[in-house]
Formats: C-alpha cells, sequence, structure tokens
C-alpha cells in the first residue's frame, strides 16, 4: 500500500532485533548490528528470520549508547567514502573523533558499563575508545583517589609512603 | 680541542609524556621498560635492596601524577575496576606512562600483579614509540669543566651530561643528568637498551692533563632516564670496554659486554648485572667499532668491524660483527657491494636500522649516500634501496649551538625523516611526503 503511494521509496531495510539484559527489543539495520564482531561473526548462518539477538550481559541503557555509537559510526563511514569517490574535501574523520571524544564522556559507572558491553559484543572501536578513557581517568590521580574512584580496597600490605 | 663526536640511541619512550616535561634537569616520563620491577631488581642488589625503595624514587623525583587530578570524581559503585577482564586491565595499564603505571603499583595488590606480569611490560614497550637520544657536549665544556659544582667531599664531580629527545625531528627536549665522578672525566654515552643508556667514564679531558691519573675510566654508569636510578660499575681494569648492554631473554636478566684488548690479545667478557659475574665468552677476533652504539635488530647487536684496532688487512668478508644475545656467540658477515677491503672505505660505511632491517648506509662522498638493507640475514642479500642526494633535502637545524665541526658524521633514518648527525649540527632532512620510500625515490 505505501508503495503505491510514494513510488521512490526505498526497499525497506534488512533488521536485526537485539534484546537488552532487561528484556527490552531494539530494532537496528543490519548493518548497524554488524559493527559487533560477535554478531558478524555468526551471521550468515542464522536464519533471516531469526535474527534476533539475546544479549545477556547489556542493559538497555546501554544498549541504547552502543547502537547510538554504531549507527553514528556507520552513517560517518559512508559519508567519509562518499566524500572521498567525489574527491571533495571533507573532515569527517575529525568530526568523528570529535563526536566519539564526547559520546565517550560520561559518568564512571556508565563507562565501566560501555567497557563491559563492547568488550561482549567485540565492537573494536568503542573498546579501543572506552579503554582510552579509562587510562585518561587513571592518569594524574594519586593511589588513594585510584582506589576512591574505582571503588578498590587498599591491600596493600605495607605503603610505604603513608607519610605523604 | 678535543671533538668528541656525539652518540646516538634509540630508546623508547613516550613522546606525549615527554613533552609535558619540558623544563630541565626533572624525570623524563614515559618509557617502559622498568615496568618490569624484577629486572631493576636484578640489576644492583647493593644499592636496591627492595622493589619499593626503587618505586619511591621515581615518586619522589617526578611527583608528576598527582598534579591537577581531573575535576570528575564520581566513584565507581559495586564492581570495580578489577573485575573487567585480564586482556582490558593489561590494555588499560599499558596506556599509561611509565610513572602513572608505577602509582598503580601502590593501589592495591591485584594492580600490582598485573604491572608485574611480562606480558604487560611487552604490551607497554610495544606501545612506546622509539626516540631519538643524542648526547651534546658543550663547546664551552673545557672552560667550565674546573668550575662546576664542587660539592662533594671525595673530590667528586656533579658531572653534567646534556641529552636531546628528538621525535620525528620536530622537536628536541633537553634534559640534563649529573654524574658523579672525578674531574676532567666525563660520561660518554655508548649505547642503549629498553631505554636504560649505558655510559662509559671518558678520560678524553684527563688525558690532556695528566694520563697517568688513575683508573676512573673502568667506570661505567647505566642510568634509566624516567626513574633517575643509575648504577654503576666498576671493571677491573682499564683494557675493559663496555661495548653494549642487552637483555637475555632466557635468564631475564641484563648483561654488559665488555671487550678486553690488551697488546697480543682479545678477549670477551659479559658481566651478569644480577649475580655480578664476569666470565668469559667465546672468542672472536673482530674488534667492533664501538665509538657508536650498536644497532640492536633480530635478537642481536650489530657493530661495523674496528679498522683501527685491527693488525690484520681489513676483510670484507668480515667487516659486520654480530653478537646474538641469547646464544652469547658473534657472527661476522660481509658488507655489500663491491669487495674493497680497503679500512678507508669500511670507515665511510655505518650500520643503521630502517623499517626493522638492517641498513648500511655507505657515504660514498658527503653529499651522496647509498642506503643498503639486509634483506635476507641467512643468505646475506643486501639489496641497495635508496641514493639519497643529501643536499636536496630539506634541511632542518634541530639543536645546533652544541656541536663543533663539520663533517657529514652519522645518519639516522626516522619513520619518514631522515637526519644526518654533523659535527656542527643535528640537521633533520624532511621528507616532503609521508612515506620513506616517496622520500628516497
Amino acid at each position: 500500500m505505501k508503495d503505491s503511494f510514494n513510488p521512490s521509496i526505498e526497499p525497506p531495510k534488512k533488521t536485526v532485533t537485539l534484546v537488552s539484559s532487561d528484556g527490552y527489543d531494539f530494532e537496528v539495520e543490519e548493518e548497524v548490528a554488524l559493527e559487533s564482531q560477535v554478531i558478524k561473526d555468526g551471521f550468515e548462518d542464522k536464519a533471516v528470520d531469526d535474527r534476533e539477538y539475546l544479549l545477556f550481559n547489556v542493559h538497555s541503557d546501554t544498549l541504547e549508547l552502543i547502537i547510538k555509537y554504531c549507527e553514528k559510526h556507520v552513517s560517518s563511514r559512508k559519508s567519509i567514502s562518499a566524500a572521498a569517490a567525489s574527491s571533495s574535501s571533507s573532515n569527517g574523520e575529525e568530526a568523528l573523533k570529535e563526536w566519539d571524544e564526547h559520546f565517550i564522556s560520561v559518568d564512571t559507572n556508565t563507562l565501566y558499563d560501555i567497557l563491559m558491553a563492547a568488550d561482549y559484543l567485540n565492537i573494536k572501536s568503542l573498546l579501543d575508545l572506552a579503554i582510552q578513557k579509562v587510562a585518561d581517568t587513571i592518569h594524574g590521580r594519586s593511589p588513594e583517589q585510584i582506589r576512591k574512584k574505582f571503588n578498590i580496597e587498599n591491600d596493600s600490605i605495607i605503603d610505604p609512603w603513608a607519610s605523604e | 680541542m678535543d671533538i668528541i663526536l656525539p652518540c646516538i640511541s634509540w630508546m623508547p619512550i613516550l613522546w606525549g609524556q615527554l613533552q609535558l616535561n619540558k623544563t630541565f634537569n626533572t624525570a623524563l616520563h614515559g618509557d617502559t621498560s622498568l615496568l618490569d620491577d624484577n629486572v631493576v631488581l636484578k640489576i644492583e642488589p647493593k644499592e636496591i635492596n627492595e622493589g619499593i625503595v626503587v618505586i619511591q624514587d621515581i615518586v619522589s623525583d617526578t611527583g608528576f601524577c598527582s598534579e591537577n587530578p581531573p575535576a570528575d570524581d564520581s566513584p565507581l559503585q559495586e564492581d570495580g575496576l578489577l573485575l573487567l577482564p585480564d586482556d582490558i586491565i593489561i590494555d588499560i595499564l599499558s596506556r599509561l606512562s611509565a610513572e602513572c603505571a608505577f602509582q598503580c603499583l601502590r593501589v592495591c595488590r591485584t594492580l600490582c600483579a598485573f604491572l608485574s606480569k611480562p606480558s604487560f611490560v611487552a604490551t607497554h614497550l610495544d606501545r612506546g614509540t622509539p626516540v631519538l637520544l643524542v648526547q651534546c657536549f658543550p663547546f664551552c665544556y673545557l672552560v667550565l669543566s674546573d668550575e662546576t659544582d664542587h660539592h662533594d667531599e671525595t673530590d667528586l664531580h656533579a658531572r653534567e651530561v646534556l641529552l636531546h629527545y628528538i621525535d620525528g625531528f620536530e622537536e628536541a627536549v633537553s634534559s640534563r643528568r649529573r654524574f658523579r665522578t672525578k674531574n676532567g672525566y666525563k660520561p660518554l654515552l655508548i649505547g642503549s637498551y629498553n631505554g636504560f643508556l649505558l655510559f662509559r667514564n671518558s678520560n678524553s679531558i684527563a688525558h690532556w692533563k695528566n694520563r697517568n691519573d688513575d683508573t676512573d675510566d673502568t667506570v661505567f654508569f647505566i642510568w634509566n632516564p624516567v626513574t633517575q636510578e643509575q648504577i654503576t660499575m666498576i671493571a677491573p681494569d682499564t683494557r675493559y670496554c663496555a661495548c653494549g648492554l642487552f637483555f637475555h631473554t632466557p635468564t631475564r636478566e641484563y648483561r654488559i659486554l665488555f671487550l678486553c684488548l690488551g697488546y697480543s690479545y682479545l678477549k670477551y667478557y659479559i658481566l651478569c648485572l644480577h649475580t655480578k659475574l664476569l666470565r668469559k665468552i667465546v672468542s672472536c677476533y673482530e674488534v667492533p667499532c664501538f665509538e657508536r652504539p650498536p644497532v640492536v635488530l633480530n635478537g642481536a647487536l650489530h657493530w661495523m668491524v674496528s679498522e683501527r684496532n685491527y693488525r690484520i688487512p681489513p676483510s670484507c668478508s668480515k667487516s659486520i660483527l654480530l653478537f646474538k644475545m641469547n646464544s652469547e656467540d658473534f657472527v661476522t658477515i660481509s658488507h655489500p657491494g663491491d669487495r674493497c677491503c680497503s679500512g678507508e672505505r669500511h670507515k665511510q660505511m655505518q650500520l643503521l636500522e630502517m623499517n626493522g632491517h638492517l641498513c648500511l648506509c655507505d657515504m660514498i662522498t658527503s653529499t651522496e649516500v647509498y642506503l643498503w638493507v639486509l634483506e635476507d640475514y641467512r643468505k646475506q642479500v643486501w639489496v641497495k634501496k635508496y641514493t639519497v642526494n643529501i643536499a636536496s633535502l630539506i634541511a632542518k637545524k634541530v639543536g645546533s649551538k652544541y656541536f663543533k665541526g663539520n663533517i657529514l658524521s652519522t645518519i639516522v633514518v626516522h619513520a619518514d625523516s631522515i637526519a644526518t648527525l654533523n659535527t656542527d649540527s643535528l640537521i633533520s632532512l624532511k621528507a616532503c611526503k609521508p612515506r620513506i620510500g616517496s622520500l628516497f625515490a
């Protein structure tokens, strides 16, 4: 019916359903889901009508962020390659970097969740981004601040710097 | 005026960290090799009793990590950082500068265990980018040498060594190091390995004044520029000369190769820094040209064979000396090109590393240079890759006031640049295009 109203509309894109640990369904485009190496690996073997993934380790809040990240990366990759094909100058990569920077500027708990999810789903670029962020967070802090920040118990046998 | 050629070595330093610290005479950041504190401990049990002491030095010297903590301070709930998979924790830690990683040793036992893992050290080392290090000798050295810091009870002077760290030939960062040494002597950088620097106490100045003075030239230093630790070794007598510092993987300890050169004999010794044992190894009749630090590549140290100390006519088939670090034996290979059997020609050749290959730089004239690359070790296949016309490249001086003279002495290839180290200036010849291939094409 829809087609008869607007014959120029694109065919509907193939989608994949991702189910978060708390039971929410997220319908995403195939290529967005394929950003995850884990999904990509078994993708071809799965029947087309059975493209549903239960992500037991990823909460809906985190999954929403991850999907946002993957969508952004898929779309900007397209625009970068389009710009390269038309040999027009573009600062797409820089803009993406900036976007990433903004994206990962989250509180420690969210960062931790993203890190775990990126590891679970094996999204390399996101994992890299999150790891770098954690490293940046550690950088410039005293051991006491690191313990506090990451909720680590002080079990050092002797603390020779106790006087500091 | 006694002119000493500057000495060049590569060292893995995380450049970003280095740049944060442009003030003189403070610690450098980011060297990776010392994270293996087991290794550090092995070096000199006398001076370093416990790992803890080593680390304390680092912290008190730099104090860097405690500056400017980021503002955001919401703590992580429940699940700690430590519940992350091991490889992620190692990845995170490997992105820290050496100082910060040391700080993390104090956080808790678990992190401490991670930081001591060899896999962590390897990852951290891989991440470091090599930096060119140049030791500079001020022109006014002799004038100043009598006036520097008489602050020691035992007639020792704090001898200042000026080092330039250069990355990508964009910028030089200077650092000073004070060594305690007798007047007239100065430490001369003769090699580096994993960021440790090996110095020989050179007597070239004392030699003017009173050459029979004493035996201070049996003194060698190993210095860690990150932690500012220094280890002093004293060789049995003046005939011993350190040629190279290396890491012996099977025993996981640092060792120094000594050459003992007498009038009628030639012996090689190895000093194990852990056990402090000096032992003789299988001899080799070639003398390395140890004015230049060896090229460390493929588990071996490489030198051109010295023509100066050599009584037998120079042999082209034995013009390059290799010392295999793990098996501790010597191999000689032939230089590329036509057989010349001329000591003078051999002197115009020097070894360097280019993209993981051994490269021989033949300075055939003062403006033209041939670069040969050893493509196949076993078959000794040399390929003449590039002919460089030095004059045609864009020259950029990196640091000029500390060098004297005007001979093209050393060439260094680094990423997309080629640098010549003239005795009067360090000139960086920057490629117009990003690839080294295009530079020489």
